[in-house]
């Protein structure tokens, strides 16, 4: 079956065509809500709600670009909905050190997709939504701060901050490994 | 390793990663979507049945009891001006005076195995005259017809179930007399009257100055009495409600004016029982918005070509032509009008007094919208006027209202009624889409203006 059949099948309400998507899909969105999430039992929620968003408005696809993407963007903006009802606060960088530990690549490629998202989900909710919009979704600053109603500078600051943490973390965690 | 690097390495790991789904994530899907899809049902059927249970018993159900009068075997009547008891015990109405007055408000009399018994010698005549379907004007009096035989110092019963009234404007009923004998006893003795002999008697008696009561049958099963169909249209005044970020939004306002509107539709409806009325139809609505850009600083490119004469090696002139782009700064003004359309189906439930020539109506319901389109210009991020359709803000279907109007109609004859109603139509769910920078609702409020017809 292709993706258009699959997805006229959505549209007219058919389980197995549901199903079909669902089982072609859900990883790869379970990824983003994981990504999006501060643990799992959230990112689980999201992934449902996304997914019923995504049945209920299917007909608006309009075969116009690609389908994951459109199916990428309304697990986001449910993951934003999501973080937005716990009313995050985007604090501002209060501290100035501009020098921030460097990762090397190889405590990096040592790190596994899980290990990574772990990672994202330990920062600070604020950090974790730019850093996502910003690295992975590729959303530029200005179009990170209509979405989430804050200044441009606020949201280069928070990536910068999310980024030195990563990396803060990354290096503590290869020290773990040495020492063990 | 550089932020680029560090970020690249991100999206490369986790761009197209797939994480493990618990195995039972489809089911919960399943459920929700079944349970949500139960829940808006029962929603809507809650908010029909509601209003349409709330409008019909609480009205009508007053004005019904109100208006009728019954005889009721549980109930004892004292009508002093008149001294007439209805005796509960016996079921009898004793008449000492003239005639029987009965409070038509207070009192709900029930024909159906009741018995009047006339105190004095004066004899008692009962009518009942029908005024319409499902009511009937009972007249007593002390004159003396001799049409009845066996009255003197006797019980009579009216039996409803022998009332047959098939006519508005004729006398039609059956007596089912009892005869009770002063010491107590009763004796059954049937005597029908004609629907002539009633005439007559209720012809007489009215020269004599008796009194006539109502009496209605208590009748509240909801039957369809009138079938209509109303052509309408209305002026509307929309507001728009936005909300979003505060920088575009202030910027959308100030390019964005809300116009006069209008509505138009049809609509079927059916008068149940005495005031319900239940209608369903389709309405095209078109809002209409001022949309005035300006921008400053724009700047546009003017090709300027310049002509020369120059004179070539071997002295013959020859004209060249020079090309070039010459960059305008300045403001760019764009002036539109645009139209949101919307195709709905009102179903509308309503309240509707009972007058002979004005009726005043209360109406609610819910207007399902059917296919919504866009025509026009809006800002975008950037905040430059582009195509409203071009980046799928808004919805092709817009959900669903909420309907409330106050109507006043006049009858011009015994088909046509002309009705106007203000209206509020206050919109349930955005217009754009949920992931949309804003979000916006337009309401509107109107005046209809049309004409029904009855079948």
């Amino acid at each position: 079956m292709t993706e258009e059949q699959l997805i006229k099948g959505c549209i007219q309400n058919d389980v197995a065509c549901q199903r079909m998507l669902f089982e072609q899909y859900a990883g790869k969105l379970m990824t983003i809500c994981l990504r999006y999430s501060c643990d799992r039992p959230e990112a689980e929620d999201m992934l449902q709600d996304a997914f019923i968003k995504i049945f209920s408005h299917i007909r608006q696809y309009k075969f116009e670009g690609s389908f994951e993407g459109w199916m990428k963007r309304i697990v986001v903006n449910c993951a934003l909905k999501t973080i937005q009802k716990k009313k995050t606060r985007f604090l501002e960088i209060t501290n100035h050190d501009t020098a921030s530990p460097q990762a090397e690549s190889f405590a990096l490629s040592s790190l596994s997709e899980d290990e990574l998202i772990q990672l994202i989900s330990s920062l600070p909710d604020g950090y974790r939504v730019v850093f996502n919009l910003y690295v992975i979704e590729g959303y530029s600053h200005d179009e990170i701060a209509e979405m989430l109603r804050i200044q441009a500078a606020t949201s280069r600051s928070q990536l910068v901050k999310a980024r030195k943490l990563l990396q803060k973390q990354i290096l503590l965690n290869q020290k773990i490994a040495i020492q063990l | 390793m550089t932020e680029n690097q560090f970020d690249e390495f991100f999206r490369k790991k986790l761009g197209d990663y797939s994480s493990k789904v618990p195995e039972d994530m489809w089911q919960r899907i399943k459920q929700k979507k079944d349970r949500d899809r139960t829940f808006v049902i029962l929603l809507l059927l809650l908010l029909i049945i509601t209003g349409g249970a709330t409008s019909y018993f609480i009205f009508s159900s007053k004005e019904t009891a109100n208006a009728n009068l019954a005889l009721s075997q549980k109930r004892s009547v004292d009508n002093s001006g008149n001294k007439t008891l209805l005796n509960k015990k016996h079921e009898t109405i004793t008449t000492q005076k003239d005639s029987v007055n009965l409070d038509h408000n207070n009192n709900s009399v029930d024909v159906n195995a009741t018995t009047i018994k006339n105190g004095s010698n004066s004899e008692t005549v009962g009518e009942v005259k029908r005024i319409d379907n499902k009511s009937a004007v009972t007249s007593f009096s002390n004159q003396s017809k001799k049409e009845i035989a066996g009255r003197n110092s006797n019980v009579t019963n009216l039996s409803q179930q022998n009332v047959s009234a098939n006519n508005a404007d004729s006398l039609k009923s059956n007596f089912s007399n009892k005869y009770i004998n002063p010491d107590g006893e009763t004796a059954l003795k049937n005597a029908e009257l004609s629907p002539s002999t009633i005439q007559k008697d209720s012809l007489k008696k009215e020269k004599n100055n008796k009194q006539v009561y109502k009496v209605e049958k208590n009748n509240h099963s909801p039957i369809i009495n009138n079938i209509f169909i109303e052509a309408y249209a209305s002026p509307d005044i929309p507001v728009s409600r936005t909300s979003g970020n505060s920088a575009y939004l202030q910027h959308k306002d100030s390019t964005s004016n809300m116009q006069l509107s209008y509505t138009f539709g049809v609509r079927v409806g059916a008068l149940i029982g005495e005031h319900l009325v239940i209608k369903a139809g389709l309405q095209y609505s078109q809002v209409n918005e001022k949309f005035n850009y300006t921008k400053k600083n724009a700047t546009r490119a003017v090709p300027v070509v310049v002509q020369r004469t120059l004179p070539d090696a071997n002295g013959v002139e020859r004209t060249v032509l020079d090309t070039s782009t010459l960059i305008q700064v300045g403001s760019q003004y764009k002036l539109n009008y645009n139209h949101y359309k919307s195709f709905d189906l009102p179903l509308i439930i309503g309240y509707e007094t009972a007058g002979e020539r004005y009726k005043a109506s209360f109406n609610t319901g819910i207007i399902l919208n059917i296919k919504t389109t866009y025509k026009g210009d809006i800002l975008d991020s950037s905040l430059n006027a582009v195509d409203v359709n071009s980046k799928n803000f808004y919805k092709s279907n817009t959900g669903m209202s909420l309907y409330f109007g106050l109507g006043l109609s006049t009858k011009l004859n015994n088909n046509f009624q002309l009705f106007t109603e203000p209206y509020i139509r206050y919109r349930l769910s955005n217009m754009t889409h949920s992931n949309d920078a804003f979000t916006q609702k337009i309401n509107v409020g109107g005046l209809s203006f049309g004409l029904r017809y009855n079948f």
